[in-house]
């Protein structure tokens, strides 16, 4: 048997989980799971628009396994989000509200992350179900070059190892 | 449902993992796990991928399908 793995996205205060192992991530002007057009990013006349954060976690929600340890997330390496548009990443422990970003101090380029150089969610060993390991906090931006409508998407790898 | 390996001992204590198809035995001292991953998770497209792993002596042995790798490295999916 095996863990039953699910990449949540926390929204509000409380930090609702959303299922988005296979659903879009939209990033956005507001706080929700929704993928939608409402609160788009917008691209400035001048400076830097910044998304709400994301909050992602594994979240483990069933299955049989003995532990899970090295949980890690990674990039292509390569940014297909277009000219502009930027993707910050780190890890956080405890969860918090999620907020409108105002710069970038204490991220790094999400798409320097990548299989040969993860970014590191925690070692373990966990066990049981729920959500474990840090929280993967991104958010993205738009800067005055940025071209209109919606961007491609990106490939985002969460990893692990399991006994 | 992608394959992800089976993971246990005989009667020796030796580690055996399995896809159903391909069967690694890791005879007398070494670890074996899985390396597991959810790739394209946040999109339309996530597809997870499970390579079995065995270890001795920092030597490791990926498997995934056909596809054996005898490396040093840390490699991750």
């Amino acid at each position: 048997m095996a863990a039953t793995v699910q990449i949540v996205e926390k929204n509000g205060a409380g930090g609702a989980q959303t299922d988005k192992t296979s659903g879009t991530i939209r990033f956005k002007n507001a706080d929700n799971s929704t993928v939608d057009t409402s609160n788009p990013m917008v691209k400035p006349g001048a400076g830097t628009d910044y998304s709400f954060e994301k909050w992602l976690r594994m979240n483990v929600s069933g299955g049989t396994y003995t532990e899970i340890t090295n949980v890690k997330a990674y990039m292509d390496g390569s940014n297909g989000l277009g000219t502009g548009v930027a993707l910050y990443a780190k890890a956080v422990a405890s969860y918090t509200t999620p907020a409108e970003a105002t710069g970038t101090a204490g991220y790094t380029d999400a798409f320097t992350y990548t299989s040969g150089s993860p970014l590191t969610l925690g070692a373990g060993p966990y066990t049981s179900t729920g959500e474990k390991a840090d929280h993967l906090v991104m958010m993205l931006t738009v800067g005055t070059s940025a071209s209109g409508g919606i961007t491609p998407s990106e490939t985002l790898t969460l990893a692990w190892d399991e006994i | 449902m992608p394959v992800v390996h089976e993971i246990t001992r005989d009667d020796l204590g030796n580690q055996i993992g399995t896809d159903g198809n391909i069967t690694v035995s890791l005879i007398g001292e070494g670890r074996m796990f899985k390396r597991r991953a959810v790739k394209g998770a946040g999109s339309e497209n996530a597809q997870e991928v499970c390579w079995l792993v065995a270890e001795i002596d920092g030597v490791r042995l990926y498997q995934n399908g056909n596809q054996i790798i005898l490396t040093r490295q840390d490699m991750n999916p």
